[in-house]
C-alpha cells in the first residue's frame, strides 16, 4: 500500500516534469481557457448543441411522446407541398415585413430628420417619440385589443362613431385583421430605427449641407442630393435590421388574435410555436424553424454584400 | 428675405408635426390611465371618450395588484431579471476582456464562432432549449428563465470593443505588482468597465422585463409567473366594466417601471442603441 503511494508520487512527479514545458509554453492558453470555460460550456449547451439538435429533429417525426424516427426530408416536403397554413403564415409574414420595413424607415427617417433640424427641444422630442419602444409586447397587445375592439366600446369604433360611421369588426374580419394588428406597432415602435437615423444624420458634417445651400439648393434638394447619398450605409443597415425584426413577428398575432380568424393572422414564428408547443409536433416545428432560419440567414448575408460599398465622409 | 420667412414657417410646421405625433402616441395610454382611476361602479356611456376620471380611485391599483397575481409576477421578474442581468454582464465583461486583451491560440476562432450566434434568431432554438431545460428538470423554476441566455453575444461584443481601448500599461503594472489573473480582472478590468456595464445593464434589464415568450414556454405555474405572464392571464377574465378599469391599472403597473427607468437613464439608452445599432 505504502509502496503503491510512493510509486504513484514518483510517477506523478515524472509526469509533472514532462508536462512542465507544456505548462510554460502554453501558459497563455491555459489562463485564457480557464477563464472562458464556464461561458463556453453554457454557450456549447444552449447554442451549439441546441442548434445541432433542432437540425436533427427537423428530419424526424418526433411528437414528444414517441421515440424520434428518422424520416428524411418528409417534413420539408410537407412544408412546401401539403401545408396550406404554412403558406398563409409565410404570406402574412411577408406582407407584414414589407409594410413594416417601408413604414418604419419612412417614419423613422422623417422624424429623425425633423428632430435634427429643431434647435430647441431636440432631446425632448427624441424622448417623446422614442418611449413607446419601452412598451412590452403584452402591454402592446392589451392596447391593440382595446383600440381595435370589434364592439362599439373599442377606442377606434368610438372615434369613428363620433364621425357618424358604424362599428367595424377590426379583429374578427379575416380580410382586415392582419392590418388592424399592424397599425399599432407600425406607428408606435419605430424608435430604434429613428435613433439610428439621428446618429447617422448628426455624423454628416455640416459643411456639406452649407456648401449645397451656398449653391442655392432648397431644403428638399439638399436632403435628396446630399443627405440621402451620405446616409446610404445607415439606410441599408436600418432596412436589414427592420427586415429581420419584422420577419420574426409573432407577439400581436399570438396575444391578440392567436393566428385567427381563419389563420388570417398566422405568422411563421407563431406557426413554429403552435406546431411545437400546442400540438407537440416537435419534429415538424423544427423543420419550419430551419426554413425560417435559412430565410433570416439570407437577409443577413445580403447585408454583408452591401457592406462592401462604404461611404466616406473624409 | 423671402427664404428666411419660408424657413420660419417650415420650422413651425416641423414643431407642429413632432408635437402632434408625440401626442398621438401618448393619448391611448393616457386614456387607459384615466380608466384606471375611475370609480368601481363606473359605466362608460357608449360613444363617449373620457378625458378626465370621476375622482381619483387609487384603490383600483391595490385591487388589480391582488387580483392579477401581479405581486408574485413583480417579485419573480425582479429576482430573475436582476440575477440574469448581473451574471450575464459579468460573463460578457470576462469573455470580452479575454478576447480583447489575452494573446492565445484560438482567440480569433472563438470570437468568430461567437459572432455566428448573431445569425441564429432565438426563435429557432426555442424547441431544443425547451427540451434541454425539461431534461434538466428545470421547468417551472427561475433557473430555466435565467441560465439559457446567460452568454449574451451583444454584451460580449460591446465589452470587447470597449476593453480594446483599455491601455495595456495598466494591466502590465498590475502584473508587476504581483496581482493574480482574477485579481487583475476584479480590481482593474471590472471597475474600468463601469460605463459599458451601465449601458448593458439598462438595455438588458428592460429587454428581459418585457420578454414574454421564453417565460410562457418554461413557466406554467403561477408561482413562477413573470410580470408579463401575470398581465397576460389578466386578459382572460374580461366580464364587466370594472374589469376594464382593473386591467388598465394592471397595464399601468406593468409599464410604469420601464417608463421610469427610461426617463431616468435616457442618455444611456440612446448611447446603447446607437452603439449596438451602428456596429
Amino acid at each position: 500500500m505504502k509502496q503503491g503511494i510512493e510509486k504513484f508520487k514518483k510517477e506523478n512527479k515524472v509526469i509533472q516534469n514532462i508536462m512542465k514545458p507544456f505548462y510554460t509554453k502554453h501558459r497563455n492558453e491555459i489562463i485564457a481557457y480557464r477563464m472562458l470555460a464556464i461561458p463556453l460550456i453554457l454557450w456549447g449547451i444552449f447554442f451549439l448543441f441546441a442548434f445541432c439538435r433542432v437540425v436533427y429533429l427537423s428530419f424526424t417525426d418526433w411528437n414528444i411522446f414517441n421515440e424520434p424516427n428518422f424520416i428524411g426530408f418528409d417534413n420539408y416536403i410537407r412544408i412546401f407541398t401539403k401545408d396550406d397554413v404554412i403558406f398563409k403564415a409565410f404570406f402574412n409574414t411577408l406582407i407584414w415585413t414589407v409594410l413594416t420595413v417601408i413604414g418604419h424607415n419612412l417614419i423613422g427617417l422623417a422624424t429623425a430628420y425633423m428632430i435634427t433640424k429643431v434647435r430647441i427641444g431636440q432631446k425632448f422630442f427624441r424622448a417623446a417619440l422614442f418611449w413607446p419602444i419601452m412598451v412590452s409586447q403584452v402591454v402592446g397587445a392589451t392596447m391593440i385589443e382595446w383600440i381595435f375592439d370589434s364592439s362599439p366600446n373599442g377606442l377606434l369604433n368610438t372615434l369613428i362613431g363620433k364621425l357618424g360611421f358604424g362599428s367595424v369588426a377590426w379583429l374578427s374580419d379575416p380580410d382586415i385583421a392582419l392590418y388592424a394588428l399592424m397599425v399599432y406597432p407600425l406607428f408606435m415602435q419605430f424608435g430604434k430605427v429613428m435613433l439610428i437615423y439621428i446618429a447617422g444624420l448628426t455624423q454628416i458634417p455640416a459643411s456639406y449641407k452649407e456648401a449645397a445651400e451656398l449653391d442655392g439648393a432648397t431644403n428638399w434638394e439638399t436632403f435628396k442630393w446630399v443627405t440621402i447619398p451620405l446616409l446610404k450605409p445607415i439606410i441599408i443597415l436600418n432596412v436589414v435590421y427592420t427586415m429581420i425584426e419584422s420577419f420574426k413577428i409573432m407577439g400581436p398575432m399570438q396575444l391578440v388574435t392567436n393566428g385567427g380568424p381563419l389563420n388570417s393572422t398566422m405568422s411563421v414564428v407563431l406557426k413554429i410555436y403552435q406546431d411545437g408547443f400546442v400540438e407537440y409536433k416537435m419534429g415538424y416545428a423544427s423543420s419550419v424553424a430551419i426554413v425560417f432560419f435559412l430565410i433570416i440567414l439570407a437577409i443577413t448575408m445580403m447585408q454583408f454584400k452591401f457592406k462592401g460599398e462604404d461611404v466616406s465622409y473624409e | 428675405m423671402n427664404k428666411k420667412r419660408k424657413d420660419k414657417i417650415l420650422k413651425a410646421l416641423v414643431y407642429l408635426f413632432l408635437s402632434v405625433y408625440a401626442l398621438f402616441q401618448l393619448v391611448p395610454f393616457y386614456l387607459r390611465l384615466v380608466f384606471s382611476l375611475q370609480p368601481k361602479d363606473f359605466v362608460p356611456v357608449l360613444g363617449e371618450v373620457y378625458w378626465w376620471p370621476e375622482g381619483l380611485h387609487f384603490e383600483n391599483y391595490v385591487n388589480a395588484w391582488k387580483m392579477s397575481n401581479l405581486g408574485t409576477g413583480y417579485l419573480n421578474s425582479f429576482i430573475y431579471v436582476t440575477i440574469f442581468t448581473a451574471v450575464s454582464a459579468f460573463i460578457a465583461i470576462l469573455v470580452g476582456y479575454v478576447i480583447a486583451k489575452k494573446k492565445f491560440k484560438g482567440r480569433k476562432l472563438i470570437f468568430i464562432v461567437l459572432l455566428a450566434t448573431f445569425m441564429v434568431p432565438s426563435e429557432v432554438l426555442l424547441i431544443p432549449n425547451y427540451i434541454i431545460v425539461r431534461d434538466l428538470g428545470w421547468l417551472n423554476t427561475l433557473t430555466a428563465l435565467i441560465v439559457p441566455g446567460l452568454v449574451n453575444v451583444v454584451g460580449i461584443f460591446l465589452a470587447k470593443q470597449f476593453l480594446e481601448t483599455l491601455p495595456d500599461s495598466l494591466l502590465e503594472a498590475a502584473v508587476i505588482d504581483g496581482a493574480s489573473e482574477m485579481g487583475i480582472f476584479f480590481k482593474i478590468v471590472l471597475p474600468m468597465s463601469s460605463p459599458v456595464i451601465a449601458t448593458y445593464v439598462i438595455l438588458v434589464y428592460t429587454q428581459m422585463w418585457n420578454d414574454y415568450l421564453w417565460p410562457l414556454i418554461v413557466a406554467n405555474r403561477q408561482e413562477v409567473f413573470t410580470v408579463q405572464l401575470s398581465l397576460m392571464t389578466f386578459q382572460t377574465n374580461f366580464q364587466n366594466g370594472y374589469d376594464l378599469i382593473l386591467e388598465s391599472a394592471a397595464l399601468i403597473l406593468t409599464l410604469a417601471p420601464m417608463v421610469l427607468i427610461f426617463l431616468l437613464f435616457q442618455k444611456k439608452f440612446v448611447e446603447g442603441i446607437s452603439m449596438t445599432g451602428l456596429k
